[in-house]
C-alpha cells in the first residue's frame, strides 16, 4: 500500500535535492570548476590575462563526494554522542565548507602561479571576494546532501552506513552538475562577445569575454547569468533522478511482493522510453528552429 | 621517502610494544608515584605512537604525489584525477584485507600484508594497462605500483591513527560499519593527486608541488586527529596541537613559493595592457 | 579459520567459485558500459564535441552508483536476488537518461545549437542528415538520438554489473558465512564502489577522454579494455574472498 508519511518525505528529498543541484551548479561557476576550467586556464596563454577564480580541485564528483564525506563522517560521530541532529548536521557542513575553501584556495593560487611566463597576475581581491562565496555554496550543498542521507538513512531504512550514502550522493550531484550546469557556463557564459546559437570553433579557444558593460568581468557576473537557466536546470535533473529513482520503488514496494518490483521495474522502463521519445522530438524541433548552419549569419566574435 | 616512512613506523612499533615502559616501572622513583608516572608515560606513549602513524601517512602521500605528478605529466587523457582513483580503488580492497590479518598475525604483519597484496595487485595493473591500452609512458609501471603502494600505506596508517588499535573488530565495526571508510577512499585519492592537479601549468615547479603535498596531507591528519577525538580521547589535544603546527609551517613555505613564482600578487588593478603582454 | 582456507574444498566450494565469477563478470559489464555511454569530456562543454560534458570515469561512476544505491535499498527489503540486480539498472539507466535529456535542453536552449554528431554523414538509428548542422570548427553538439540510445545501453549494462558485484558479496556474507544484514551491506557496497573506480578508470584509459557510443570507431577498441579489467577484477575478486573468510568470520564469529 502507499504510504503517505513516505510519499511526504520523498518530496522533501526532492526539494532538497534541487536546492542542492542549484547550488553546486553556482559552487561550480563561481569558482569555474570542472571543464570550462580548462577554457580559464588557457586563456593568459592566447594572451587574455582575465580576473576569474581558477579552482581546479579536480572535477566536481570527486570535489563534492570529498566534501560530502567530510561533513557526513563528523556529522555521524556527532549524532553518536547523541546531538540533536539537526546540530550535527551543522557542524558537519561546517567542518566540510572550511575544507573545501582551503582547497580552492591553494588550487587557485597554484594554477594562477603556474601562469606566470604568460604574465597572468595574481589578484588577491578576486581570492578575497570568491573564496567566501564559495565556502556558502558549498555549506548549502553538503548541507542538502547530508539532509537527504539522513532521511534516506534513518526515515527510509536505507542499509547503506550514512556516510557512504553522502559520497554516493556527493558523485551523483558532482556528475549532474559538470553535465548539465557546466554546458551553459563554458559555451554561453564564457563566450557572449560570439553570436549565440553556435557551438563553440575549436580555432576561438581560450578567447574567453573579459569585459562587460561596465568594468572587467569576474565569475560574480557569471554567477548571475549561469542562476537564471544552468543552475535551475541542473537542480532540477537531480531533484529527477533522486526522486524517481526512490519513488518507483517507494509507490511499488518490493516488500510486498515481487510482483511488485517487476511492477517497479516497468515503471522505470516507460520513464526511459518517455525521456527517449522526449529527446527525438527535441532533436527534430531544433533541426527546424535552427536549420543548417550558415556561416554568415553566425560569424566572428563582437569586440567589446 | 617511502623508506623513511617504514623507518618511523618500525621504530615506534618497537618502542610501543618493548620493555621501555617496564623498565621504568622498575625504577625506584616510579614506586613513590605510580599515579603521576602512569598519566606521564600514558601520554608520552600514545603521543609517540600518534606521531609515528601520522607522520607515516604523511610521508607516504607525499611519495604517493611524487609518482602521480610523474604519470600524470606525460597526458594520460583523463586528466589527473583518474590516476588517484585508480590507485585507491585499489588500496580500498588492499587496506581492508591488511586490517582482516590484525588478529591472525600481528598488527605490522597485516601492515606488511596488505602493502605486499598491493604491490603485487598495482604492478599487474599498471604492466597490462601500459602494455595493452597503448598508454606507453615509459616508467608507468614503476610509478603505478609506487602510488597504489604508497595510496595503500597512508590508507592503512590513517585507519590506524585513527582508532589507535590493531584489532580487526574495530576496523569492522567502526570503520566499515559506520561509513568511515567512504572518508579515507575519497580522501586518501584526493590528497594524494590533488597536489599535482592544483599546481599544473607551464611553470609549474617541483618544490612548490612538494609543498602542497606536505601542507595538504598535514591539513588532513589535522581533520583526522579531530575526528579521532571520538575514538580515543586520551592524548588527543596533543596530537593536534603537532600537525596543526606542521600545517601551518608547510602551508607558509606554499605562499612563499607562490609569491616567488607568480608574475605579479596586485591588489585591485587593471588587467596588463598589451604593450605588456609582449 | 586460517586453517580452512589450505582445505581444498573449501576454497573451492560452489559459491566461493561463483561469487568469484559474478564479480570478474561485474567488473567487465562496468568497462564495457563506460565505452557505451557518449563522453564528450571537457569540449563538449563548450559544444564542441558530442555527448555530454564530463569526464569519462565519473558519468559512468555517478550512473553506476546511483543504481547501487537503489539496488541497496532493494536489497534491504526482499530475499528476491533478481529484483536488485533489474532495479539497480533501471536506476542507473534512468539517471543517465535524466542527465542526457537536461544537457540536451540547455544545448538547444542556453546555447542555441541543434544535436548533431559530426563523425558520421547520417544517424545510425534515425537516418537523419547530420553533416549540415554542425558549426564551423567543431565535431558536433549535443547527444543525437543514436547517442542517447547508446547511453541508455551503458546505464542498463554498468548499473548491471555495480548491482551484481554488490548482490554477490552481499549473498557470501550473508547466505554463505552467515553475517549479520548491516555489515554485510557495508562491506559488499565498499568493494562496489572500489571495484567500479577501477575498471572505469581502465575503460576511461583506453577511450581517452572522448566517445559517441557504439557508433565510434574508437568503440573497435573495447576489447583490449575488457581483457585488462577481466584481469584486474580477477585479483579483485580473489582478495574479497580471502578477506571475508579472514576477517570477518574469526573477528565475529559470524554474529555482528
Amino acid at each position: 500500500m502507499i504510504n503517505f508519511t513516505v510519499l511526504l518525505l520523498l518530496g522533501l528529498i526532492a526539494v532538497l535535492a534541487a536546492i542542492a543541484g542549484y547550488t553546486e551548479d553556482l559552487e561550480s561557476v563561481i569558482g569555474s570548476q570542472s571543464n570550462p576550467n580548462s577554457q580559464v586556464q588557457l586563456a593568459p596563454q592566447v594572451m587574455r590575462p582575465h580576473r576569474y577564480f581558477n579552482k581546479a580541485i579536480s572535477g566536481e564528483p570527486i570535489s563534492n563526494a570529498l566534501t560530502a564525506a567530510i561533513g557526513a563522517s563528523v556529522a555521524y560521530l556527532f549524532t553518536y554522542i547523541s546531538f540533536p541532529f539537526l546540530v550535527s548536521l551543522v557542524l558537519g557542513s561546517i567542518v566540510a565548507s572550511l575544507f573545501h575553501a582551503y582547497l580552492a584556495f591553494v588550487s587557485h593560487t597554484g594554477r594562477i602561479a603556474s601562469q606566470g611566463r604568460f604574465k597572468q597576475p595574481l589578484y588577491k581581491d578576486v581570492i578575497r571576494s570568491h573564496i567566501f562565496p564559495i565556502a556558502a555554496y558549498a555549506f548549502l550543498t553538503v548541507f542538502c546532501i547530508l539532509s537527504i542521507s539522513y532521511i534516506l538513512k534513518y526515515a527510509l531504512e536505507h542499509p547503506f552506513p550514512f556516510p557512504l550514502i553522502s559520497l554516493i550522493l556527493g558523485i551523483s550531484v558532482g556528475s549532474i552538475g559538470s553535465s548539465i550546469g557546466d554546458v551553459y557556463y563554458g559555451a554561453e557564459s564564457l563566450y557572449q562577445n560570439y553570436p549565440f546559437g553556435a557551438g563553440i570553433n575549436a580555432a576561438h579557444s581560450g578567447d574567453i569575454v573579459r569585459k562587460g558593460a561596465s568594468g572587467i568581468l569576474t565569475n560574480h557576473d557569471h554567477t548571475y547569468f549561469c542562476s537564471m537557466f544552468g543552475a535551475p536546470a541542473t537542480g532540477l535533473a537531480f531533484s529527477a533522478t533522486v526522486f524517481l529513482t526512490t519513488w518507483i520503488t517507494s509507490v511499488f514496494n518490493p516488500k510486498d511482493g515481487t510482483i511488485y518490483g517487476v511492477l517497479a521495474i516497468i515503471l522505470g522502463i516507460l520513464f526511459i522510453i518517455c525521456l527517449f521519445v522526449l529527446n527525438r522530438i527535441l532533436e527534430i524541433y531544433a533541426h527546424h528552429r535552427f536549420g543548417p548552419y550558415r556561416e554568415t549569419e553566425k560569424g566572428d566574435a563582437v569586440d567589446i | 621517502m617511502a623508506a623513511a616512512g617504514f623507518a618511523i613506523f618500525y621504530i615506534s612499533r618497537m618502542l610501543y610494544m618493548s620493555d621501555v615502559s617496564r623498565f621504568f616501572s622498575s625504577l625506584e622513583i616510579y614506586n613513590s608515584y605510580p599515579f603521576l608516572f602512569d598519566i606521564l608515560f600514558g601520554f608520552l606513549f600514545n603521543f609517540l605512537f600518534d606521531v609515528s602513524f601520522c607522520l607515516s601517512a604523511v610521508l607516504f602521500i607525499v611519495s604517493g604525489s611524487e609518482a602521480c605528478r610523474y604519470i600524470a605529466r606525460y597526458g594520460i587523457g583523463t586528466g589527473v584525477p583518474s590516476v588517484g582513483m585508480y590507485s585507491v580503488g585499489i588500496a580500498t580492497i588492499c587496506s581492508v584485507f591488511g586490517f582482516s590479518l590484525f588478529d591472525q598475525i600481528t598488527g605490522f604483519g597485516g601492515f606488511l600484508a596488505g602493502i605486499s597484496v598491493s604491490l603485487i595487485f598495482g604492478f599487474i595493473c599498471g604492466k597490462i594497462t601500459n602494455k595493452y591500452l597503448n598508454l606507453n609512458i615509459p616508467g608507468f609501471t614503476y610509478n603505478m605500483t609506487l602510488v597504489s603502494v604508497a595510496t595503500t600505506a597512508s590508507f592503512m596508517a590513517s585507519g590506524i591513527f585513527l582508532f589507535g588499535s590493531f584489532e580487526s573488530i574495530i576496523y569492522l565495526r567502526g570503520m566499515i560499519m559506520s561509513g568511515i571508510a567512504a572518508l579515507l577512499f575519497i580522501g586518501t585519492a584526493v590528497m594524494v593527486f590533488h597536489s599535482y592537479n592544483a599546481s599544473l601549468g607551464a611553470d609549474e615547479s617541483h618544490d612548490r608541488t612538494q609543498h602542497l603535498a606536505f601542507s595538504n596531507a598535514f591539513l588532513w591528519m589535522l581533520l583526522l586527529s579531530l575526528i579521532s577525538a571520538f575514538f580515543k580521547p586520551v592524548s588527543v589535544v596533543l596530537i593536534i596541537m603537532f600537525s596543526l603546527i606542521l600545517f601551518i609551517y608547510s602551508f607558509k613555505k606554499y605562499v612563499k613559493c607562490v609569491k616567488r613564482d607568480s608574475y605579479v600578487i596586485s591588489e585591485p588593478a587593471l588587467l596588463p595592457t598589451e604593450e605588456e603582454l609582449i | 579459520m586460517i586453517e580452512n582456507l589450505f582445505d581444498v574444498s573449501t576454497v573451492l566450494s560452489v559459491s566461493n567459485v561463483a561469487v568469484f565469477l559474478f564479480v570478474l563478470i561485474g567488473g567487465v559489464l562496468i568497462s564495457l558500459s563506460v565505452h557505451f555511454i557518449p563522453i564528450g569530456g571537457a569540449p563538449a562543454a563548450m559544444a564542441q564535441a558530442t555527448g555530454v560534458g564530463t569526464g569519462t570515469t565519473q558519468l559512468a561512476a555517478g550512473a553506476g552508483l546511483t543504481g547501487l544505491l537503489a539496488a541497496g535499498s532493494v536489497s534491504a527489503v526482499t530475499n528476491n536476488l533478481y529484483l536488485p540486480l533489474f532495479i539497480g539498472s533501471i536506476s542507473s539507466c534512468l539517471m543517465i537518461a535524466i542527465t542526457m535529456f537536461s544537457a540536451n535542453l540547455v544545448y538547444i536552449f542556453g546555447v542555441g545549437c541543434p544535436l548533431v554528431s559530426g563523425k558520421r554523414q547520417r544517424d545510425v538509428i534515425t537516418k537523419d542528415r547530420q553533416d549540415v548542422y554542425v558549426s564551423k570548427g567543431t565535431e558536433g553538439h549535443g547527444t543525437p538520438t543514436a547517442s542517447f540510445f547508446s547511453g541508455l545501453i551503458g546505464g542498463l549494462i554498468g548499473g548491471f554489473g555495480g548491482s551484481l558485484t554488490y548482490v554477490s558479496i552481499l549473498y557470501l556474507c550473508t547466505k554463505t558465512v552467515g553475517i549479520s544484514f548491516a555489515g554485510s551491506a557495508a562491506f559488499a557496497a565498499t568493494c562496489s564502489i572500489a571495484l567500479f573506480y577501477i575498471n572505469s578508470v581502465i575503460a576511461s584509459y583506453n577511450i581517452g577522454g572522448t566517445i559517441e557510443g557504439f557508433t565510434d570507431q574508437k568503440f573497435k577498441k573495447m576489447p583490449k579494455a575488457i581483457f585488462v579489467s577481466s584481469i584486474a577484477s580477477a585479483i579483485f575478486g580473489i582478495i574479497t574472498i580471502a578477506t571475508v573468510y579472514l576477517f570477518i568470520v574469526p573477528a565475529t564469529g559470524g554474529i555482528f
